[in-house]
Parts: C-alpha cells; sequence; structure tokens
C-alpha cells in the first residue's frame, strides 16, 4: 500500500513539474547554442517596474487589508458585519477587469487614457484587488488574541495605541506578511491588468518574447526566473505560516469582546475599509450594469451564452478534478505515509506558485510533440496543476480539523478504514468540499493567461473575451462578459462564505 | 462472575511511545466477566494508554492480551480495533456531530451488520439513559450530559465484550456524575460486560468498580483494603 503511494505521489509531482522541467530545458538549451541572451539592460528593466509594482501594491494591500482587519475585529460599531462581507467581495473580480472598467469609465468623463496607464494607478487596481488577501489572515490573527492579554496590558498602564504596537501588532504581524506575499504572487503572475496598463513586467517581458520577438529561448528563461521567484515567496509564505502557528499553538486563546467604537470615531476606518469593495466591486458593476442598459441591445447578451457556457463546463470539470485529488491526498494523509510521501506533496503544491503565463509556456513545449497544444486536455491539465493546492489545502485544513477521536471511535466501533471515511470524515468534510469545488471554479473564471496560451482554436471564455474586446479598446463592449464573470465570481464568493470557507462569518467564528 | 475465561487478560504488556521511556513496563491484568475495575493515577502517567493498548488503537512492544481467551495483542500479532468487540467512551465523548442522537447511538449496530435490530436495541438504549424524546436531535443541540449519556449508549449498543472509560465522566457536575455512573453499572450489569475505568478521582473509583488498581511506574498494584486505598 505504501508503495502504491509513493508512486502515486511520485507521478503526481512529476506531471505537476514536468512544465518547469520544459522550460528549463528549452531555456538552457537555447542559452547553450546562444540562440537566446538575458542582456543586463533587459533584466533590470523588467525586474527593477516589477520589483516597484510588487513593493507598490503589498504595500497597499497590506494597507486596506489590515485596517479593515483591525477594525472588524477589535471592535463594535454600526456596520462591522457589512464591512467584513465587503472586505472579502474583491476576491471575485479580476484585477483586470477593474482597470478596464476605471479606464472606460473615466476616459468618457474626459480624461485622457495615457495619463491614466501608469504605475501609481496599476499598483492601485492591485492594492484594492488583493487586500482580501491581507485582510483574511489579518483578521483571524487579531479575533484571535486573547482578551486577558490584552486586558493585562491595559492594567499595566498601556495606551490603546501602546496596546496596538506592542501587543497586538506583533503577534498579528506574521499573518499580515504571509497574506502580502501571496497578494505579491498574484501581482507577478498577473498577465491582463499590466498587460493593460502598459507596465513591463517579467510576465509582459515572456509574452512580448514568445510571441511578439518568436524567441521561445528567452521567454523561457524569464518564466523560469519568475518561477523561481514565485516559488522562493510560496516557500517563505509556508515558513512564516508554520513559524506562526506554533507560536500560537502553545498558547490558550480566548476571543476577546469587541470594544463599542461610537460612528463617528469610526468613520475614518470606514472610508479606507470601505475603498477596495468600492473600488474593485460595487462600482465598476454599477457601471457595467449602466453600460449594459444604456446600450439596450439583446444581441450583446447573446454573445455571451456560449462564452459563459464554455467557462462554466471548463470550471466545473476542472474543479471536480481538483476536488477528487484533494480528497486522494486527505485518503493519503489518513493512511500516515511517512516523510517522503509528505515532502513529495509539499512539492507538488508549488503549482500554485507557477504563474499562468509560465505554466501555459510549459505546457505548450511539453504537448507540442504529442500535438495536444490548443486542446481542452492541455487547459484542464493546466487548469489542475495551477489550482490544485487550493482543493488540496482547503481539504487539507478541514481533515486536520476533524478530531482524531472521531476516527478511533468509528473503528472501535466496528469500521473499516474505508468505512471511517466513508461514513465519518466524508460527511465532515461537506462543507469544505463545497468549498473547495467554489474556491477553485473562481480562480479558474478569472484565469487568463494560461488560458490564453492553451486554449484550443475559436475556444472563448468569458475572459478571454473580455481580454480580446479590451486589447481591441472596445472597452464598451465589454460589459456584459464582465458582468457576466463579477456576476458568477461574487456568487461564488457568497455561497463560499455562508459555507464558512473564509471564517469571518459570525457562525464559522463561533466553530459550527 | 466466572473467572475461568477472563474477559481480558494482560501478560507482561509493556508499551512505550517513539522517543520516550516505557508507558507500561510488563504490566499483567485479568478482568473477569461483568467485573468492574477502576484505574487510578496521577496525570500523564499512561492510564490513557493502557486503554488504547487494550482497545487495539496501539500496538504493544511485548507481552500479550488475550480477550475472551483469543489472542489480540502480542509482539507480532495486532488484531485491529474494529475485530475486537471493544467498546470506548473518550473523555471528550466524540459524540459524531453530523448524525443525530439515534444515528450516534445505531452507528457500531450498522458496522456490525446488526440493522435488524438496530430500531429495538436503540430504542432500550435510549430509555436505559433517559434519552427518550432526543432521537431525532442534533449533538450540537445537547448538554454536556446528555452527550455522555449518548457516548455510553453508543459504546453499549453493539454489545461489546469490554468496555473502557477515559476518564468519561470527569467533566461533569457532581451530581450528574453520579447519576450518569449509575445508569452506565446498571447497564453494564445488564449486558454482563466487563469495563476497565480511568480515573483520578478515588471517590468514583470506589463507588463504580469492584476492584482498584494503582498505576505506577508502567505497573498496576490493586488495593486490596481500604487503607491500602488510601494510601
Amino acid at each position: 500500500m505504501k508503495i502504491f503511494l509513493q508512486i502515486f505521489i511520485f507521478a503526481l509531482v512529476a506531471v505537476f513539474l514536468a512544465p518547469v522541467f520544459a522550460l528549463l530545458n528549452e531555456g538552457v538549451q537555447s542559452l547553450v547554442s546562444e540562440k537566446a541572451t538575458l542582456s543586463s539592460d533587459l533584466l533590470s528593466r523588467y525586474g527593477l517596474t516589477s520589483l516597484l509594482l510588487l513593493a507598490g501594491s503589498v504595500s497597499g494591500a497590506v494597507l486596506f487589508g489590515t485596517s479593515a482587519a483591525y477594525l472588524c475585529a477589535r471592535f463594535d460599531f454600526r456596520g462591522r458585519r457589512l464591512i467584513q462581507w465587503l472586505s472579502i467581495l474583491p476576491l471575485g473580480v479580476p484585477s483586470y477587469l477593474v482597470a478596464y472598467t476605471w479606464v472606460d469609465f473615466l476616459v468618457d468623463q474626459g480624461v485622457p487614457g495615457g495619463s491614466l496607464r501608469n504605475l501609481p494607478n496599476t499598483c492601485f487596481v492591485f492594492a484594492v484587488c488583493l487586500s482580501p488577501y491581507v485582510f483574511l489572515p489579518s483578521f483571524s490573527a487579531f479575533s484571535a488574541l486573547s482578551g486577558s492579554l490584552l486586558e493585562s496590558a491595559k492594567l499595566l498602564g498601556k495606551s490603546q495605541f501602546e496596546i496596538f504596537r506592542l501587543i497586538e501588532f506583533p503577534l498579528a504581524r506574521a499573518s499580515m506578511f504571509a497574506g502580502g506575499i501571496l497578494a505579491g504572487m498574484e501581482v507577478l503572475a498577473d498577465f491582463g491588468t499590466v498587460d493593460f496598463m502598459a507596465i513591463d513586467t517579467w510576465s509582459t517581458g515572456i509574452y512580448r518574447s514568445w510571441f511578439g520577438y518568436g524567441d521561445r529561448g528567452r521567454a523561457s528563461l524569464l518564466a523560469v526566473i519568475l518561477f523561481l521567484i514565485s516559488g522562493t515567496l510560496l516557500f517563505w509564505e509556508t515558513n512564516v505560516r508554520a513559524k506562526n502557528s506554533l507560536a500560537r499553538s502553545g498558547r490558550s486563546v480566548s476571543f476577546h469582546t469587541r470594544k463599542k467604537l461610537p460612528f463617528i470615531k469610526s468613520l475614518p476606518f470606514l472610508f479606507v475599509a470601505l475603498i477596495p469593495a468600492l473600488v474593485s466591486c460595487v462600482f465598476p458593476a454599477l457601471i457595467l450594469t449602466q453600460r449594459v442598459y444604456s446600450k439596450s441591445d439583446p444581441e450583446q447578451w447573446a454573445s455571451v451564452v456560449s462564452p459563459a457556457l464554455t467557462t462554466l463546463g471548463m470550471a466545473s470539470v476542472s474543479s471536480v478534478i481538483v476536488v477528487v485529488l484533494g480528497l486522494a491526498m486527505v485518503l493519503i494523509w489518513r493512511s500516515n505515509p511517512g516523510k517522503f510521501v509528505r515532502s513529495l506533496a509539499r512539492i507538488g503544491a508549488l503549482g500554485y506558485a507557477l504563474p499562468g503565463g509560465v505554466l501555459g509556456l510549459g505546457l505548450l513545449i511539453l504537448l507540442a510533440p504529442f500535438s495536444l497544444t490548443g486542446s481542452v486536455f492541455g487547459l484542464l491539465l493546466a487548469y489542475c496543476i495551477r489550482f490544485a493546492t487550493i482543493g488540496t489545502s482547503t481539504l487539507e485544513a478541514a481533515w486536520l480539523a476533524i478530531p482524531r477521536v472521531y476516527d478511533e471511535q468509528a473503528r472501535l466501533l466496528g469500521c473499516t478504514s474505508w468505512g471511517v471515511f466513508n461514513r465519518v470524515t466524508l460527511p465532515l468534510l461537506q462543507n469544505s468540499i463545497a468549498c473547495a469545488f467554489i474556491l477553485t471554479c473562481i480562480d479558474i473564471v478569472k484565469e487568463l493567461p494560461a488560458t490564453m496560451l492553451l486554449r484550443p482554436f475559436n475556444f472563448e471564455t468569458l475572459a478571454i473575451r473580455t481580454y480580446n474586446l479590451a486589447s481591441d479598446e472596445r472597452l464598451s463592449e465589454t460589459a456584459p462578459s464582465s458582468l457576466a464573470m463579477i456576476a458568477l465570481c461574487m456568487t461564488g464568493v457568497f455561497v463560499a462564505e455562508k459555507l464558512g470557507a473564509f471564517g469571518v462569518s459570525e457562525r464559522s467564528r463561533s466553530g459550527k | 462472575m466466572t473467572k475461568n475465561i477472563p474477559s481480558l487478560e494482560m501478560k507482561n504488556v509493556t508499551f512505550g511511545y517513539r522517543n520516550s521511556g516505557l508507558t507500561l513496563a510488563g504490566m499483567s491484568l485479568d478482568v473477569g466477566e461483568g467485573e468492574r475495575i477502576a484505574i487510578l493515577g496521577e496525570s500523564g502517567i499512561g492510564k490513557s494508554s493502557l486503554l488504547r493498548v487494550i482497545a487495539g488503537l496501539e500496538r504493544i512492544t511485548s507481552g500479550q492480551i488475550f480477550i475472551h481467551g483469543r489472542l489480540v495483542s502480542a509482539e507480532n500479532v495486532h488484531c485491529s480495533a474494529e475485530e475486537r468487540k471493544v467498546g470506548m467512551v473518550f473523555q471528550d465523548w466524540a459524540v459524531f456531530p453530523h448524525l443525530s442522537v439515534f444515528e450516534n447511538i445505531a452507528f457500531g449496530l450498522r458496522s456490525r451488520g446488526k440493522q435488524n435490530e438496530e430500531r429495538e436495541r436503540v430504542k432500550q438504549l435510549l430509555e436505559e439513559f433517559e434519552l427518550e424524546g432526543l432521537a431525532s436531535r442534533s449533538p450540537d443541540t445537547l448538554s454536556g450530559g446528555q452527550l455522555q449519556r449518548v457516548a455510553c449508549a453508543r459504546a453499549l449498543a453493539p454489545r461489546p465484550e469490554i468496555l473502557l472509560l477515559d476518564e468519561a465522566f470527569s467533566s461533569l457536575d457532581v451530581g450528574l456524575r453520579k447519576r450518569i455512573r449509575e445508569q452506565v453499572i446498571k447497564a453494564l450489569k445488564i449486558e454482563r460486560a466487563a469495563s476497565v475505568l480511568v480515573t483520578h478521582d478515588p471517590a468514583e473509583a470506589l463507588e463504580f468498580a469492584d476492584r482498584v488498581f494503582h498505576m505506577r511506574d508502567g505497573i498496576l498494584l490493586e488495593a486490596k483494603t481500604h487503607n491500602e486505598f488510601r494510601q
């Protein structure tokens, strides 16, 4: 059984890492044959812009995410639950869509388009769209701070600001940091936004090298560098999170009571906390709705039906595969497979560190000999590799939360291993299975670069349709497909939140 | 009380967790049919490990364990927990949160293919543990005492040969603890099942058991008289 598990995991990891090796091989061969070079000028241009974009976007996301998290976790005020809910909404809107909508809207108001496409504005778009990545872990960290710890500090004469500086911030810092790293990975992986905003990053460099100059070698080398940066960030994030959980595990946590905050005093915080939701979701949705209704052309919806169905179909099938993989991993963890298998599985999780574009290129190289580029199979494979971590981490976390004593009790009552899985583990994982499915679906609906590279001819998803229209500067025509994407993703976020996926509702926080 | 074939027999059992010393250091114990024994000892001394070894949740290092004369554990023998016909009530009861009270109690009957007697047996246990009217309730709507009774009824439902109780009453208030303990003793007498209670409360041990043991340095010492017990 153990050997079978090892072979299964090994095969899985090999499939997940194959695109990286394909890129590495392509890049090294090009370097050896001197077909491709990476000039220091090119590297510093892409590197510096990417770094500035990363710094600006992550700082903004940390500012927005932490403010909302601190406000909601530590204070009670009118509208707190609404803010909690609004703070996760940006998860359902891709950043490129926010950029298209705002640029289109502001150009209509007479602002020159060229002045809008710059680095600070791009950082702002990322900051609002990625703020939930910081909000969720920070909210969890601030909420878990022991009430007696804070009261002790108060009794020792510390002011509210000192309590924040000396206790709350240091104890929640690791969570904020981990959230910031994840946001950074998303910035590096993005293509749609930076391409539209005319910012030269690693991502755009890869595409330009491959499609613009036909330089596969240089594109591969840039992709490998991008993967290494993302992989390092993911490794860093995992370590920060692990250390943080160790620091927490030794302490008994009592949920503190929230301090009442008068409405007037809460206004400045409210303003900062509301910016991400308003800028990334509420206003874009209103602008797009207004666009659709002002056009009053029934044909505009007809053109969206086919991409919507394609998107739903691909997202559903891929998510089912991702969830099945996640359940297989839970079965493997339950069998206590040993350090080797665990380490292999951790390497497999690196799929999340593969930006869509990098993965797409890797698969293009890998699948070309089998004539599978531009196939549904290639696309499904890309989605599964890229998003498998969502399924496995969601289900693994949920499984770890099931007390081991349930398994033992079921065995004592006569259940075999399969019986325990079927009658205890699986029913207790129901909500998490639904969450893993929905979260994967949301990410696939938003996914753009890998889909662009690997889709079959005449195969259009909502993201592709929106991107193509935006690339042709037909921004006003993107409204129906953009609105359909927002509707799909928002529904997903809403249902996942109700199922407790984000841990921000009162119900999920009370542990029910 | 028949002592010819003990319900539980342990011979020189040793057991230890990895990277730590021996928790059970050559432990021997006989428990007759329908006999109730209690094991007292300080926290962390290995009382729960003893129950886990008997239940088949841990493998022993050496020695032998027999249940009704059948060898279930030895150095190279390990009969899994699901094959042992041993019931256990854990300290935190472990009532399955996704199942109703009825389904929790019927859980072991279904695993052991006793569906035909399910309804009648569950009804009987609901009455014995004063849980009538709660059959369709979800565990998250029950009080601690009710959860405790569900856990006991569930462990007894498949008619185990031995019932293991791991500090099972310790988190209840004194009055409720006494009442549930009496219900368990009554049910054990009806089923003629042997039982092993692990506790740190001497009064509880005395009230529950026919014989009381102290666990010290990985072995059991029987307290034969009240004076010994006090010591």
